[in-house]
């Protein structure tokens, strides 16, 4: 069993609920990168820009083939983590709502301290940083909803 | 995901000398589905409920119980 041919359409489900949470900690770095691009020296700038280059290429070469070869696995209807009945998949819907939850929160605190931060960042800046913490808070949540106290294959 | 409800999964499946990953295959769900049932990390839909009740031929009463019971 590799791990492009899963068992079943649950395991298959299992493994598209993993990767979307590690093709989003992917991206919640790509955007980390940009908004430190935006405060950085010309030299460093030039690294970022680059680490950004590999990390958006490893999403298109990697995880994008990968998700679609899974979900397109079993025919049928296509298989969606989000609907599932599983642990995996609760885990990704209350990540889910967590990436919501703190997403609101942060833009209600940054509209409350519009003059400390609004006027001093560019949009194009703070959008990078709304959709960093969005894709994070997602992942980090998904990381800790999906741990597991797995005792083993135990008869 | 913890909730006040225990259940015999290990025992009904020690019982019938079935692996998690045989249970998960005959019940449509993944073997961390089951063990983390087992472990009451995950409480299972009814859907899941029934379908493991049925499988081991038992009420779901006797699959699951709540803690206070």
């Amino acid at each position: 069993m590799s791990f492009l041919s899963p068992r079943n359409r649950a395991e298959a489900s299992d493994r598209l609920a993993g990767m979307t949470g590690w093709a989003a900690a992917l991206a919640a770095s790509i955007y980390a990168l940009k908004v430190m691009e935006a405060y950085a020296g010309e030299t460093l700038a030039g690294y970022l820009d680059r680490a950004q280059l590999v990390g958006g290429l490893m999403i298109l070469v990697v995880f994008l083939p990968a998700f679609f070869i899974i979900k397109r696995r079993f025919g049928g209807p296509p298989i969606n983590p989000w609907k599932e009945d599983g642990f995996m998949s609760l885990a990704i819907q209350r990540a889910g709502l967590t990436g919501f939850a703190t997403t609101f929160i942060v833009l209600t605190v940054l509209t409350t301290l519009d003059r400390l931060v609004l006027s001093r960042m560019a949009a194009e800046v703070l959008l990078d940083l709304v959709i960093t913490i969005a894709l994070a808070s997602f992942a980090f949540s998904f990381f800790i909803f999906s741990r597991d106290s797995d005792a083993g294959e135990a008869v | 995901m913890s909730a006040p409800l225990t259940n015999r999964l290990r025992v009904l499946r020690a019982e019938t000398g079935m692996s998690q990953s045989d249970l998960a295959e005959a019940i449509k769900v993944s073997r961390k589905t089951i063990s983390t049932i087992e472990v009451g990390r995950f409480v299972p839909s009814t859907v899941i409920a029934l379908r493991l009740a049925r499988h081991f031929d038992v009420p779901v009463e006797r699959v699951f119980a709540l803690a206070e019971d």
